[in-house]
């Protein structure tokens, strides 16, 4: 009797959870290479809707002196995202989604969305990155991100917009068709930094499958280059050490 | 003899694999996530074999560059990551992350933000690439092993300084990842590396590198310019000393 | 375990541990076998990679103010093991205690500091 009961229990959760499992559709998948389209990407709002305190930063921006890429430093989010100067590759399992990019240096870019509920570190705790901290979750077939912890060094375009280290990226990724080009990923974007920008701003990236598209192991300097002038400082050091020891050879 | 003694202490040091790892599906899984290297159990070659060659390389290296002093004259000082196996013989503080995704092992490293990407049995890449400090890699399961051979690594930049030793061409990496158990019984992932550079090495070179299993870490962001991008922000208030 | 095993046990432990992890980058200018400790207050804090640092004015006997520079490890591994953001900044008065520089006695790797608020960080929070 009591058998019975557990058995017949058990086959009821069972059909429950079965049921449950089967009315929940499967998340899509991101994964692969994908190359941005620069024709369906929407621009920075004119006039861009700064604070006078973001206005002055802009004013003050002198690329040669304030371009991280310049000194080997990533684009970082979102201009990574934003960008649109390379591949981005998606790996996707089921607790994370990470996108990587890789713009000519040495160090990839990873974007690391967790989808595992984990929460934003204590206020005591929180160190601003150039990655930014995300989390994300599924809303049926898109994938809703929240990035902050963001590092204010990290500008947003070439032309030195930057924000504060309050900046808020809210994303919303999904698939969709394009008439031309097939299969597409379609990124929403909105920024709220309320110390920067008078109201946040929204912008859209479009990326297209790219399944030959390599992310390569580029570097800031040619290794070649690094080696030579590597190679001259080994040289200086190795005379001025045989100087020192009255030019007797080691 | 030495191959002997030490496959004798591995052996004991480290147990069997327990046969319910067999699956490739299974290893994966256990595989996945972040490790730290094991500094106290990793193997570390001592002695290089080197072809007298190659001697002849070092030695006039030696001669026109040396005595090198490593405090100053440091590849990773100088932020030029060296080639593989470099990156899976790390320091032991920092992690890496491996994630499996179909036909895909793909592995993120603390340092400098490395990424190494691994196909798993797909077929042979049509166009050819430059060495790079990852190199080109294919991996195949052998029962509950993923095997990786790695090869078109880059000269340059490696690690210590070119010539000392040297690295040819023609150098290939085999690895032979596993999952078992360290003498505490916690699960422990191990990489056996053996080092194949005919034109430098009399002998192939193997070792074997064991990683701690790090689930409450996340890999950090590590960005090798970033003292030097800090004082340009800053506008250069103090010197940093291992830049000089 | 029979004795024997447990011998060539001790035997193989002995050679694996002697090939041991080596620092990220040479940290061979350090003279381990002295700590010396100073106390003073920090004119500079660079929390960053590769390496953070930071200068401390040191006032001596003379009441001479000397400027000393500690090396510490980077700014993802002290924040993985318990050093916070704002445990360090100029204008801290603190006390550090390193292994100096073989060449120059104002520069010192450090093993242990103690924060301006009482709050102990010791260089072996970074496990091995």
């Amino acid at each position: 009797m009591k058998v019975a009961g557990v058995t017949g229990l058990s086959l009821l959760l069972a059909g429950v959870l079965q049921a449950a499992f089967a009315a929940a559709p499967a998340a899509p998948d991101f994964s692969g290479t994908w190359l941005p389209v620069e024709q369906l990407a929407t621009a920075w709002p004119v006039p861009l809707p700064l604070t006078t305190a973001a206005t002055q930063r802009l004013q003050k921006f002198h690329p040669d002196r304030d371009e991280p890429a310049g000194f080997c430093m990533p684009l970082g989010t979102p201009r990574n995202t934003l960008a649109g100067t390379g591949p981005m590759e998606v790996l996707q399992t089921s607790d994370r989604v990470y996108f990587v990019f890789q713009p000519n240096l040495l160090n990839a870019e990873t974007r690391r969305i967790y989808l595992d509920g984990r929460k934003r570190a204590a206020v005591d705790d929180r160190i601003p990155t150039w990655l930014g901290s995300s989390r994300g979750h599924w809303e049926g077939q898109t994938l809703v991100a929240e990035t902050t912890d963001l590092e204010p060094q990290a500008i947003l375009n070439a032309q030195g917009l930057s924000h504060g280290g309050d900046l808020v990226v809210r994303e919303r990724w999904q698939l969709s068709q394009d008439a031309r080009r097939g299969q597409v990923l379609v990124n929403d974007m909105v920024l709220e930094d309320p110390a920067s920008f008078t109201r946040p701003v929204s912008m859209r990236r479009v990326f297209v499958r790219a399944p030959d598209a390599r992310l390569a192991e580029g570097q800031c300097s040619e290794g070649l280059w690094i080696d030579r002038l590597w190679r001259h400082r080994l040289a200086e050091h190795a005379a001025a050490r045989r100087a020192a020891a009255g030019g007797a050879r080691p | 003899m030495k191959a002997a003694f030490r496959n004798t202490c591995i052996f004991l040091l480290l147990g069997a694999s327990p046969a319910a790892w067999a699956d490739p599906a299974t290893v994966a899984r256990e595989m996945s996530g972040v490790w730290l290297p094991d500094g106290r159990r990793s193997e570390r070659p001592t002695q290089l074999p080197l072809r007298p060659e190659a001697l002849e390389v070092q030695r006039k290296y030696r001669e026109t560059y040396g005595p090198v002093d490593p405090t100053i004259d440091d590849a990773n000082a100088s932020c030029i990551p060296e080639s593989m196996p470099y990156q899976v013989r790390l320091i032991a503080q920092y992690p890496f992350e491996i994630l499996f995704t179909p036909g895909r092992m793909t592995q993120f490293f603390e340092i400098y933000g490395s990424v190494r990407r691994i196909p798993i049995a797909a077929p042979a890449p049509v166009f050819e690439t430059l060495p790079t400090a990852m190199g080109t890699s294919n991996g195949r399961w052998d029962g509950d092993t993923l095997v990786i051979e790695t090869t078109r690594l880059r000269r340059e930049g490696a690690g210590l300084p070119l010539g000392d030793p040297p690295i040819s061409s023609a150098r290939r990496i085999v690895e032979r990842w596993s999952i078992g158990k360290d003498d505490e019984g916690r699960k422990q992932l191990r990489n056996d590396i053996t080092i194949d550079d005919p034109v430098v090495f009399a002998t192939p070179v193997s070792f074997r590198m064991l990683y701690k299993w790090s689930p409450d870490i996340e890999v950090g962001e590590y960005l090798c310019q970033q003292d030097i991008w800090d004082q340009n922000v800053q506008g250069n208030p103090s010197t940093v000393p291992w830049r000089q | 375990m029979n004795s024997m095993t447990k011998k060539i046990l001790a035997l193989c432990l002995v050679w694996l541990a002697a090939a041991a992890a080596q620092a990220h980058h040479s940290t061979a200018n350090f003279d381990r076998n002295q700590v010396v400790t100073i106390t003073g207050t920090v004119t500079y804090f660079a929390f960053t990679n590769p390496h953070s640092f930071f200068d401390i004015e040191v006032t001596d006997a003379d009441g001479k103010k000397v400027p000393h520079k500690v090396f510490a490890a980077g700014r993802v591994l002290l924040a993985r093991y318990d050093w916070k953001p704002t445990d360090l900044k100029a204008g801290d008065r603190i006390t550090v205690s390193g292994y100096p520089d073989r060449k120059d006695p104002t520069f010192m790797y450090l093993s242990r500091i103690v924060f301006a608020s009482g709050k102990v960080w010791e260089r072996s929070n970074i496990p091995d």
